[in-house]
C-alpha cells in the first residue's frame, strides 16, 4: 500500500492510458440501469458543539434522486445510515464497517411512485424527503464525535469535519444489484457562524431563455445558476488566518437512454440524444445532439441537472420532454 | 538516435612510386577519415612488407619501377589487392571494405576488479539491439532481473523492486530521470555514451541509497584527430553531433536533439473531442562532453546535459470519470547538469578521481485548479581514491554528497492508488503549501577494497561498507558489503554478493507539511550467489553464460496511514533465478535470457500479497545476423507473465464529487494476460569515402499483438475492459556520419 502525493507528474502516462482506450464502457451521463443520481440535504453544513455534544439542529432532511427507468415499477429497498468520515480524503475505504459511530437511520422499500416525479413510466426524478435525526444519536456515539473534535486543530474545526450519510439501493428481490453511495454532512466549530447552503437553483437554458423541451437540432444549451448561488466563504488556514473563497459550482448531466440490454455500446447509446459533455461549469455551453434513431414511444426523455458547490452542497433541475412527462 | 552497426572503414591509400625510389603510402579508415594504425602492408611480386605507424603511414624503401600489387590483409577488414604501375608522382586511391561484426560482446566484463553484481552494455551494442529504438539504455529490458515496466512508463524496475527504488546516474551523479516522455528515448546523447552500467542485488560500496539498483551512463571521452559528426532522423526525433580537436591536447563533442512525437501524437488526436492536445509532447535534450588532460597524470573532463519535456493539452470531460481531471493541463520537466571532474593518477598503483554535479531540477504540472511546481537546485559532489596498496590488497574509499535545495509550490490532492487503482482525486483532501529554500543532505562514505589472498588463489573478495546519513530524516544508516569471486577454472567463475542497502524515503513522504518526518529510512538485505561461464574464442566466435540466485528481503517500507500519513510499517521480499546466454558464431549471433521471480509485499492491513512488480517468467530471446553487403537482420521476442491488477469489490458513489470510490479487498488479486511480443529490425549501410549512410528499420510487435497492459473500470467499477499496449510501431531511421 502506498500513496503518492506527487504522480501528478505522472499522469501524462496515465493520460495515454485513458487515450488509448475504446468507446465501449457505459457512460455515466446515461441513465441506463438503476442509479441514484444525486443526495440532497437541506442543510448541507451544521455545527456541532464538542463540549455539549449536540448538533446545531435536530435533524436534517435529504433527498434522494433517482432512476430505475427500466425497473417497471419493481419493489425497490434502501438503508440510510451514517458514520464519522474514517478519512476518506485521505484514502480511507468509504465505508461504516467496523466504524464505532455507525448509526442505523431507516430502511424502507419504494413501492409504488412515492412523488410526482418517481413514477410511471418513467421512474426517474426526486423522491419523497427522509428525516435524518440527530438528537437521537446515542451518547456514546455523540461521545466520540466529540473525542475526535478534540483532537482537530482549530483550523480543522472551523472548516468542518464530515459525518457521512450512506444510501444503499437495491431490487427488494435482488440485493447483488445495490448501489452504495454516500454524502458529507459538514459539522463545523460553532465559531463558524455562516455555515453553507445548498446553492438556490438551476435551470437549463438555450440562448438565455428556459428550455422546456429538448432541442430537435444539434444545439448548445447551458445550465444557468443565479448569481446568489455562489456563496462567498471562509477558510481557515492552519496558521489561523482566514482567506476568503468564492463557491465554483459544477453541474452534473444526465440524460436517459436504452436499456443496457439493449446497448452496451457507450457509442449506440443515443435512443435520447447526446451531450458532448458530462459536466459543466457556469458559462461553458455543452451541445445537444438529437437521437439518430426515433425516440421511444413507451416513455418520456429526462434530462437531470446536479449543481455541486464541492462543499456538500447542491441542487438539481429536471427538465421532462414529452408526451408520457406527468 | 543509435548507430546501426558497426561502422565501415574504408581504407584510402596514396602511393608515389618511381623506379628504384621509395614508395610511400598512408592507410586511412574509410569513411571515418581516421588513420589506420599497426597494419601490415605488403607489396608483390617483391615480397616486400610494411606496417603502417600511428598516422597510418608506411614506406618501402626501394620499389622497382613496374606493376605491383598492394595487399592488405587486416583483421575485421575484408581484403585488399590491387595492381597498378608505379607511377611517380600519381596518387592511387583503394578502399578497404570493413567485415560486419556486430555481436553482443559486452554483457560482462571479464576482471577480477570488476564489481560481482554489475553488468556493462557497450553503446553500439545495446542501441542496435531490435526494440531498442536506437537507444542504448532501452537495451537493458532485455538484461535478466530487468522488470517489464507496463504501457508507455519510463521507469527501469529491477528485480521486483519499485520503480522509485532505482536510482540514475551519469557518471556516478545523480539525474532525477534516464527516459524522455513514454520512455522513447534517453534523456543523454547516445553518441557521446560510452557504455552503461547496470547494477542490481549485491551492488558494491561505491554506490547506494538505491534498494533495487543503479542504472550507471558512463560518459565517452572525445578524442577526435579532426572534425567529425553524424546527424540522424527517424519517425519520433532527430538530432545531430560534432567532435573537434580543441586547442593542441582537447577534444570536444557537442550533441543535440529535439522530438517530434507530439506531431504523431496530435494527428491521433485531431478528431477526438474530449482531448485537444494544445501544445504537442515533445522533449529536447543538449549533451556535451569537453577533455583535456592537463599533465602526464592529471585528466580533465567536463560533462554538460540538458533535458526538457513539456506537453499541454484541454481534456474537455473529465478523464477517467473524474470531474478534477478536466481543463488545461500543462506537464514540464526539465533538468541540467554541470559536471566537472578530474582523475589524477598519482602513480601506477594509485589515483584519485574528484567530481562535481551543479544543476537544476523543474516540475511544473497543472491541471484545473490543481498544481504542483517544484525547483531544486542540486549540487553532487564525488570522490573517490584507489591505490593498490600490494599484490593482494587494492583500496578505494571516498564519499558522495547530494545537497536538493528545493522551492515548492503546490496545490494537490493525496492520491491513493493501493493496488494499482487510483481513487479520483476529487474525493481526496487537497493540501496547499508554499515553501522555500528546504534542504535535504544526502551524505555517503565508502570503504570498497580488492582483496585477493595470493597471486595464484582463485579467490577475490570485495569486503567493504557504507555510511549513509539522510537529513531530512536525520537517519544513519550503516550498510555492510560483501562480494566474492571463485575461480572454478580459467572459463568458470562463481559470483556472490550481499549487503544492507538503505534509502531515503521520498520527499513528499519525510515533508513536514506533506508527510511524516520521523519515518526511517526504508532499507533491504541483498543476496546473490551466480556462476559465469565464459568461452569467449574472439570478438566474433564463442559462448558467455550466466546462472544465478538474488533474494531481497525489505524492511521499513513506506506505507500510507491513517494516523501518521505515512509510516514505516511495509515489508515484502523478491527473489529470482536469472539465466543469460549468448553465443556467437560469425555471422550470426544470439542472445538469451530468462528469470523466474516472485516479488511480494505485505502491510498491517494487507498480508503478504504479491507485488505489483511481480513477473513469473520472463524470456527475452535475441537473434541476429550479419549480411553481405552490409545488411543485418536481427529480431527480439519477449515473452513476460501478464501483471497483476486489483479487482475491486465494489464501489461507493461519492455524491458530493461525483465519483465512485472503489472498495478493495485483496490487492493485486487479479492476473492479466500474459505479455509476448516479437521486434524485427533490418539495418543497412553504405560506405562512401569519406562518410557513411545508416539506415534502420525498426518494428516494435511486429505481429500487431494485442498485449494487456492493465485493467480500466466503468464509472461504477462494475464493468472493466482492458488497456492494450502499443500496437505494430515501426521506427525508420537514417544516419549520416563523416
Amino acid at each position: 500500500m502506498r500513496t503518492r502525493h506527487l504522480m501528478i507528474f505522472l499522469i501524462p502516462f496515465l493520460l495515454m492510458f485513458i487515450g488509448c482506450s475504446s468507446d465501449t464502457m457505459p457512460s455515466y451521463s446515461i441513465i441506463q440501469g438503476l442509479r441514484v443520481l444525486g443526495l440532497q440535504i437541506d442543510t448541507p453544513e451544521i455545527g456541532f458543539n464538542s463540549t455539549t455534544s449536540s448538533f446545531s439542529v435536530a435533524s436534517v432532511n435529504m433527498t434522494p434522486i433517482i432512476s430505475d427507468l427500466y425497473g417497471g415499477g419493481r419493489s425497490l429497498t434502501y438503508r440510510l445510515y451514517h458514520c464519522m468520515d474514517p478519512g476518506i480524503g485521505i484514502g480511507a475505504t468509504p465505508t461504516c464497517s467496523n466504524n464505532p459511530t455507525l448509526t442505523q437511520v431507516t430502511t424502507g422499500t419504494l413501492i409504488t411512485a412515492p412523488n410526482l416525479e418517481f413514477q410511471a413510466p418513467n421512474y426517474t426524478g426526486a423522491l419523497a424527503p427522509i428525516s435524518i435525526p440527530l438528537n437521537s444519536i446515542s451518547p456514546t456515539v455523540l461521545a466520540l464525535y466529540s473525542s475526535k473534535f478534540s483532537t482537530l486543530t482549530p483550523a480543522q474545526v472551523f472548516n468542518g469535519y464530515s459525518m457521512l450519510i450512506f444510501y444503499e439501493l437495491f431490487p427488494t428481490l435482488d440485493e447483488s444489484k445495490k448501489i452504495t453511495t454516500f454524502k458529507r454532512l459538514v459539522l463545523s466549530g460553532n465559531s463558524k457562524t455562516v455555515k453553507n447552503l445548498n446553492p438556490t437553483s438551476l435551470d437549463f437554458q438555450q440562448n438565455q431563455v428556459h428550455l422546456s423541451a429538448l432541442p430537435l437540432t444539434e444545439s448548445s444549451i447551458n445550465a444557468f445558476v443565479p448569481a446568489a448561488s455562489f456563496e462567498t466563504y471562509f477558510v481557515m488556514k492552519s496558521d489561523g488566518s482566514l482567506s476568503t473563497e468564492t463557491e465554483t459550482l459544477e453541474t452534473a448531466w444526465f440524460l436517459t437512454g436504452p436499456s443496457d440490454v439493449e446497448c452496451s455500446n457507450k457509442k449506440e447509446c443515443t435512443s435520447d440524444g447526446l451531450f458532448a459533455l458530462s459536466r459543466s461549469i457556469p458559462g461553458e455551453l455543452n451541445v445537444f445532439y438529437p437521437p439518430k434513431v426515433p425516440l421511444p414511444v413507451s416513455r418520456a426523455r429526462i434530462l437531470i441537472g446536479v449543481a455541486k458547490d464541492n462543499r456538500g452542497g447542491n441542487t438539481m433541475t429536471r427538465l421532462c420532454d414529452g408526451a408520457l412527462c406527468p | 538516435m543509435k548507430r546501426s552497426c558497426i561502422l565501415s572503414l574504408a581504407t584510402f591509400l596514396t602511393i608515389s612510386a618511381h623506379a628504384d625510389l621509395p614508395l610511400e603510402g598512408q592507410l586511412f579508415i574509410k569513411g571515418t577519415r581516421d588513420p589506420l594504425p599497426e597494419v601490415n602492408v605488403f607489396l608483390l611480386p617483391e615480397k616486400l612488407k610494411s606496417t603502417t605507424d600511428q598516422t597510418g603511414k608506411f614506406k618501402f624503401e626501394s620499389v622497382k619501377e613496374g606493376e605491383v600489387t598492394v595487399v592488405v590483409n587486416a583483421p575485421g577488414y575484408s581484403r585488399l589487392e590491387v595492381n597498378f604501375k608505379t607511377l611517380y608522382g600519381v596518387p592511387q586511391k583503394f578502399f578497404l571494405e570493413p567485415e560486419p561484426t556486430l555481436n553482443f560482446e559486452t554483457t560482462i566484463q571479464s576482471s577480477e576488479n570488476r564489481d560481482p553484481a554489475k553488468k556493462n552494455l557497450n553503446q553500439k551494442i545495446a542501441a542496435s539491439q531490435p526494440g531498442a529504438g536506437s537507444d542504448p539504455i532501452r537495451a537493458v529490458q532485455n538484461l535478466p532481473g530487468v522488470n517489464r515496466a507496463q504501457g508507455f512508463t519510463s521507469q527501469v524496475i529491477i528485480q521486483g523492486s519499485a520503480p522509485e527504488d532505482t536510482r540514475y546516474t551519469i557518471d556516478g551523479h545523480e539525474i532525477p530521470l534516464i527516459f524522455h516522455f513514454g520512455g522513447l528515448s534517453s534523456v543523454f546523447n547516445p553518441e557521446l555514451t560510452e557504455s552503461f552500467d547496470y547494477l542490481s542485488a549485491g551492488y558494491q560500496s561505491n554506490y547506494g541509497r538505491a534498494m533495487g539498483g543503479i542504472l550507471n551512463l558512463n560518459t565517452r571521452t572525445p578524442t577526435p584527430s579532426r572534425l567529425k559528426g553524424s546527424a540522424f532522423l527517424d519517425t519520433f526525433n532527430a538530432g545531430a553531433e560534432v567532435e573537434t580537436p580543441v586547442g593542441d591536447r582537447g577534444h570536444l563533442a557537442l550533441g543535440a536533439r529535439v522530438s517530434y512525437v507530439g506531431q504523431v501524437l496530435k494527428s491521433i488526436f485531431k478528431d477526438n473531442e474530449d482531448f485537444a492536445l494544445t501544445v504537442a509532447p515533445s522533449y529536447q535534450d543538449v549533451s556535451l562532453v569537453y577533455a583535456r588532460p592537463l599533465s602526464p597524470t592529471i585528466d580533465f573532463k567536463w560533462v554538460t546535459i540538458g533535458s526538457k519535456d513539456s506537453l499541454e493539452f484541454v481534456a474537455n470531460n473529465a478523464l477517467a470519470n473524474d470531474p478534477s481531471l478536466r481543463g488545461a493541463f500543462s506537464n514540464r520537466i526539465g533538468f541540467f547538469r554541470l559536471i566537472p571532474e578530474i582523475e589524477w593518477r598519482h602513480s601506477e598503483k594509485s589515483r584519485s578521481r574528484f567530481s562535481l554535479a551543479l544543476g537544476r531540477d523543474f516540475i511544473n504540472s497543472e491541471i484545473g485548479s490543481i498544481y504542483f511546481n517544484l525547483k531544486t537546485i542540486s549540487a553532487t559532489f564525488r570522490a573517490e581514491h584507489q591505490t593498490q596498496v600490494n599484490d593482494q590488497l587494492k583500496l578505494a574509499f571516498g564519499a558522495d554528497h547530494r545537497l536538493a535545495l528545493a522551492d515548492v509550490s503546490f496545490k494537490i490532492p493525496v492520491i491513493t492508488s493501493d493496488g494499482g487503482i487510483l481513487n479520483p482525486i476529487s474525493s481526496a483532501d487537497t493540501k496547499v503549501a508554499n515553501l522555500n529554500q528546504i534542504p535535504a543532505h544526502l551524505l555517503g562514505f565508502y570503504l570498497n577494497p580488492t582483496y585477493k589472498p595470493s597471486l595464484d588463489s582463485r579467490w577475490t573478495l570485495y569486503p567493504g561498507f557504507r555510511i549513509d546519513y539522510f537529513s531530512p530524516i536525520k537517519d544513519l544508516n550503516f550498510g555492510p558489503r560483501l562480494g566474492a569471486r571463485y575461480a572454478l577454472d580459467p572459463s568458470t567463475t562463481l559470483v556472490s554478493a550481499g549487503g544492507l542497502y538503505a534509502q531515503s524515503p521520498r520527499e513528499q513522504e519525510s515533508s513536514p507539511e506533506f508527510g511524516n518526518p520521523k519515518l526511517k529510512a526504508p532499507s533491504c538485505w541483498h543476496f546473490k550467489l551466480g556462476a559465469e561461464k565464459d568461452l569467449s574464442e574472439s570478438l566474433s566466435r564463442g559462448s558467455e553464460a550466466y546462472t544465478g540466485l538474488y533474494g531481497k528481503w525489505y524492511q521499513n517500507l513506506v506505507i500510507s496511514d491513517l494516523l501518521t500519513t505515512f509510516s514505516n510499517l511495509g515489508t515484502g521480499q523478491s527473489m529470482g533465478w536469472e539465466n543469460s546466454f549468448k553465443y556467437n558464431l560469425d555471422p550470426w549471433n544470439f542472445w538469451a535470457s530468462y528469470t523466474l521471480s516472485r516479488s511480494t509485499r505485505a502491510d498491517p492491513s494487507h498480508p503478504s500479497y504479491l507485488y505489483q512488480y511481480d513477473q513469473t517468467h520472463f524470456l527475452t530471446l535475441i537473434a541476429g545476423v550479419n549480411l553481405k553487403r552490409n545488411w543485418r537482420i536481427s529480431s527480439r521476442f519477449r515473452y513476460v507473465t501478464g501483471p497483476l491488477d486489483t479487482i475491486p469489490l465494489g464501489a461507493a458513489g461519492d455524491l458530493d464529487h461525483d465519483v465512485f470510490i472503489p472498495i478493495r479487498g485483496s490487492l493485486f488479486n487479479a492476473r492479466l494476460n500474459a505479455f509476448s511480443m516479437l521486434d524485427l529490425r533490418i539495418d543497412k549501410k553504405w560506405l562512401y569515402e569519406t562518410w557513411t549512410l545508416s539506415l534502420y528499420l525498426d518494428i516494435q510487435n511486429v505481429l500487431n499483438r494485442q498485449n494487456t497492459e492493465g485493467l480500466q473500470y466503468s464509472y461504477d467499477y462494475t464493468t472493466s475492459e482492458t488497456v492494450k499496449g502499443i500496437p505494430i510501431l515501426p521506427t525508420f531511421g537514417l544516419k549520416g556520419e563523416f
